[in-house]
């Protein structure tokens, strides 16, 4: 089941949003993935994202 | 004189000096006033986890301390809203210690729980191997079903993942352990979940009930440490609460854990927020 999430393309410090929530970029298709809903706090600190269809994994694939 | 045995009920209640210091310090961390609906329900809580009110008098509260263990109760702002601050405190240190959410939206927090999603994950700050192999239980309340077979609700390493999924409508997991606990089917995936490993002895566990159990001896690690996922595996359940590190519990101690929790879920905010049959507080 695909669902959209924001890509960004270089690494990141982790940081904490105003919702005190840390934001801790997952590695992912060379990039790294964060949730939506997120952009703004990108905005602030310029970080430049856009938009990937996020595949999961399956189980058996991490065991 | 009405006024005055109000006044002395409500404040023979708040002596529970467990409770007071873990609702000081949720106040501290969230800069908001707990509300009496919430006050109320975390010093029925800890009660019921000092053996007040259940069925068989455990003294799950001590046991959690000697084991090192920690329980993320939930407490919201009010009826209806929430935030990661008031989420992240552990009732068994009394709100001392702290784990972190990481990725969540503001949005995902309400009064019922915390929504989950791709790389959305609560930490637990337990380190891998925290606790003994063979005396280790991990537990979750769930509030809503899944569609997909991808989903896991708790784990970090090969050793504990639990997946509980409506898909195939199987409740999947393992603990300390590299061989699942048996699959089972059929089931609905709300409830308070937990896996639990004794001297080689391992329970998969249902609202206190033991649905499945196995005889394997526990391997030395104990990997559970995160909520909400499995390493990429991530789950977009409804969760109101977490525990790690809990010991391996007896059949009547399971039951009063249930009770206990049940009974928060029943009474944290007004009309509850529990699935299944409330409990009504001591």
């Amino acid at each position: 089941m695909e669902e959209q999430v924001i890509y960004i393309t270089n690494k990141i410090t982790s940081f904490k949003s105003q919702w005190n929530v840390i934001c801790t970029p997952i590695p992912y298709d060379n990039g790294y993935i964060i949730p939506l809903g997120w952009e703004s706090e990108l905005q602030a600190r310029e970080i430049e994202f856009t938009y990937v269809d996020y595949i999961p994994p399956q189980l058996e694939e991490l065991l | 004189m009405s006024r005055r045995v109000t006044y002395f009920n409500s404040s023979f209640a708040s002596f529970d000096p467990d409770a007071l210091e873990f609702i000081t310090n949720w106040e501290a961390n969230t800069s908001a006033v707990m509300q009496e609906t919430q006050r109320l329900a975390v010093i029925d809580w800890y009660r019921g986890m000092k053996g007040e009110g259940t069925p068989n008098g455990s003294n799950l509260l001590t046991i959690a301390k000697t084991n090192g263990a920690r329980i993320f109760i939930l407490i919201p702002i009010d009826d209806i809203t929430s935030n990661a601050s008031a989420y992240e405190l552990d009732a068994v240190s009394n709100g001392v210690i702290k784990g972190s959410y990481n990725n969540f939206t503001s949005g995902d927090f309400t009064a019922l729980g915390v929504v989950g999603g791709p790389t959305k994950s609560f930490d637990s700050g337990v380190a891998s191997n925290s606790y003994s192999a063979d005396n280790f239980g991990y537990a979750f309340y769930s509030r809503t079903n899944s569609r997909a077979n991808t989903h896991a609700d708790a784990g970090s390493g090969s050793d504990g993942f639990v997946q509980t999924r409506t898909a195939s409508n199987t409740f999947n997991g393992r603990v300390n352990n590299s061989v699942d606990i048996g699959l089972i089917s059929n089931m609905d995936s709300r409830g308070l979940f937990q896996l639990q490993r004794g001297l080689f002895v391992g329970d998969k566990v249902k609202n206190g009930v033991v649905l499945v159990s196995d005889i394997r001896p526990g391997s030395t690690n104990t990997k559970i440490y995160t909520f909400h996922n499995y390493l990429t595996l991530y789950s977009p359940r409804q969760l109101c609460f977490y525990a790690v590190g809990l010991q391996y519990m007896s059949t009547n101690e399971l039951t009063d854990f249930y009770t206990i929790n049940q009974r928060l879920q029943s009474t944290v905010i007004t009309g509850g927020r529990q699935i299944g049959t409330a409990i009504a507080p001591i």
